[in-house]
């Protein structure tokens, strides 16, 4: 298990609670691309994903305190944060569209796209997401980018919930030992 | 909701967020109280951070000061950057200030390596700063006054004893500095260039002027840079040192931090007084001020290798220095690198751990110190 709180994280709340302008710079330095790849990855739109990236930051400086470190760690907290919000507009779209079906065609286009930063971990983790099976693959990015809740996997994929269940619970173990495996996955 | 008392297959459901909130409750309830499963679902939200960073992409240059704009018109910034920086530097300058104000005459005019005396130290000092000082726009008609009077006076480094009172003196307040050195205002070398050289600095001068000229150079600089805007810190200065570097001015004010430290410590040895450390932050300041310059000086002394270099100890870091795999590792304490790079240790007695590549490994050691203000 890792330790939390991490010294780092604890570091820049403080400086974002005490107003200081470089935490607020370091901060959006070091997770900028986390959170608008994200966000970028569930709406697959450019100024959507900006927008959120921005309100994410604007929060984050406004209300540090939300922030607790010994819950989380910075990156997985605005990464959930971006995901949700990314899952929010597409859903308000979708609405306002009245397209509400949950259809799978194949993969959609989004999820094969290179991202821009290209580095060997994160080469390493797109390739063991692309060889699961189809099946838990499917599971995994519709919960993930799209923000399905189990049951709506299941509905979506056609399959019992205790199925939709066990899928995503497989597949992130099959990723987790790949990448510890490859090594970059270690404590 | 659990099987067999336990959380099982929700455990995936719950890492990437896809359970229902009555879901998400009883699980993250459990989890306080089960180790297996809180172990579990450690190691599953894991794996999806994993994928969630696998997703990053640098999003386009000019959304960075969209969004921080937006954020300090939300709440305007308490502690900026300026007032960081120049709380860090009038820090190092009150401390060294108190050190000057326990110098006797006889230790003003004892030697500080590499400078023939503490006066000449402090000339030096001052030189540099002037730097940061004339780029602020601090100075201007007064700047060439100081000079003159301690051309006046001469190299007799006993005409003018120290005064060690503050405000007894009829001088007016100044706050430009001695143009000692010409408009390229290279700093006094006392190594490596005649040390009353150009302009006949007179190394000996008197020590309270010489004190009271840097001490009112050094608050204008702290009053003027501690309201700077973005623009102010952002402006080009030429950095202190041999190189003839020109960076940004918030990283003129790191240097400028570290200088009056890396002085504080010669004084210090000079009143026998044991030798203190920046704080961590000022470390790390000066650390990553070092680090950005290091690959080029690198570069022009030859060397090719990357090197993985870790500073131990509060402010810092691991870090490659240069691109590709590195060909060799250096391990040393934070505050011994920022001492290395002023000059105040040689790489063979620097007390860093070396593997790999020797000559690579000794090659950024050397190159680091070399890149001081001296």
């Amino acid at each position: 298990m890792r330790t939390l709180p991490d010294a780092e994280d604890v570091r820049i709340r403080d400086g974002l609670i005490a107003g200081s302008e470089e935490c607020l710079a370091e901060v959006y330095d070091t997770y900028s691309p986390l959170v608008y790849g994200l966000a970028l990855q569930t709406t697959r739109d450019r100024g959507a994903a900006e927008d959120i990236t921005q309100e994410v930051f604007v929060d984050l400086w406004q209300r540090p305190e939300r922030f607790d470190p010994h819950r989380a760690p910075l990156g997985g907290w605005l990464s959930m944060i971006a995901r949700r919000r990314g899952i929010d507009w597409v859903r308000r779209r979708r609405a306002q569209a009245h397209a509400l079906a949950y259809v799978v065609e194949g993969e959609p286009e989004h999820r094969v796209e290179e991202a821009v930063l290209v580095s060997a971990t994160h080469s390493q983790v797109r390739r063991a997401v692309a060889d699961l099976p189809a099946t838990h693959r499917q599971a995994v990015l519709l919960a993930y980018y799209d923000g399905l809740t189990y049951r709506e996997v299941a509905v979506a994929l056609n399959i019992p919930e205790g199925t939709a269940k066990w899928r995503l619970r497989n597949a992130l173990h099959r990723i987790g030992e790949r990448l510890t495996a490859e090594g970059i996955h270690s404590e | 909701m659990f099987e067999n008392g336990h959380i099982g297959d929700l455990a995936g459901p719950y890492a990437v967020g896809a359970c229902s909130p009555d879901e998400t409750a009883a699980v993250a309830e459990h989890v306080t109280t089960c180790p297996a499963c809180a172990a579990e679902i450690d190691t599953l939200s894991r794996t999806a951070e994993w994928i969630g960073a696998s997703a990053a992409r640098r999003p386009a240059p000019a959304l960075r000061s969209r969004v921080l704009t937006a954020a300090l018109a939300a709440r305007p910034a308490r502690l900026t950057e300026a007032r960081r920086l120049s709380d860090v530097y009038a820090a190092q300058v009150a401390e060294l200030d108190t050190l000057l104000a326990a110098l006797s005459a006889d230790q003003w005019r004892r030697p500080s390596k590499p400078h023939p005396t503490v006066t000449a130290l402090m000339v030096h000092l001052s030189g540099n700063d002037r730097l940061v000082a004339a780029a602020a726009g601090i100075g201007g008609p007064h700047a060439g006054a100081g000079a003159a009077r301690w051309n006046g006076r001469g190299a007799d480094p006993a005409s003018a004893g120290p005064r060690h009172t503050h405000g007894d003196d009829a001088e007016p307040p100044q706050a430009g500095m001695p143009r000692t050195r010409g408009d390229d205002a290279e700093p006094l070398e006392a190594g490596t260039s005649p040390a009353h050289g150009r302009g006949g600095i007179p190394v000996g001068g008197g020590a309270s002027d010489v004190r009271k000229e840097w001490r009112t150079q050094a608050g204008a600089i702290i009053a003027a840079l501690s309201h700077a805007d973005a623009g102010l810190l952002g402006r080009e200065v030429r950095l202190a040192g041999r190189r003839a570097l020109r960076r940004p001015m918030r990283e003129a004010m790191i240097q400028r931090g570290f200088e009056t430290w890396i002085h504080a410590e010669d004084v210090r040895a000079v009143l026998d007084l044991p030798p203190q450390r920046p704080n961590g932050r000022q470390t790390a300041d000066i650390v990553g001020f070092a680090l950005a310059l290091l690959p080029a000086a690198m570069r022009a002394a030859g060397h090719r290798g990357a090197v993985h270099l870790s500073l131990t100890g509060e402010g810092g870091r691991d870090h490659l220095v240069g691109e590709g795999v590195a060909v060799a590792e250096v391990s040393m304490p934070a505050d011994r690198f920022c001492r290395l790079l002023a000059g105040r240790l040689q790489p063979e007695v620097a007390g860093a751990a070396v593997s790999g590549d020797a000559a690579a490994a000794n090659g950024l050691l050397t190159v680091a110190s070399t890149m001081g203000c001296e």
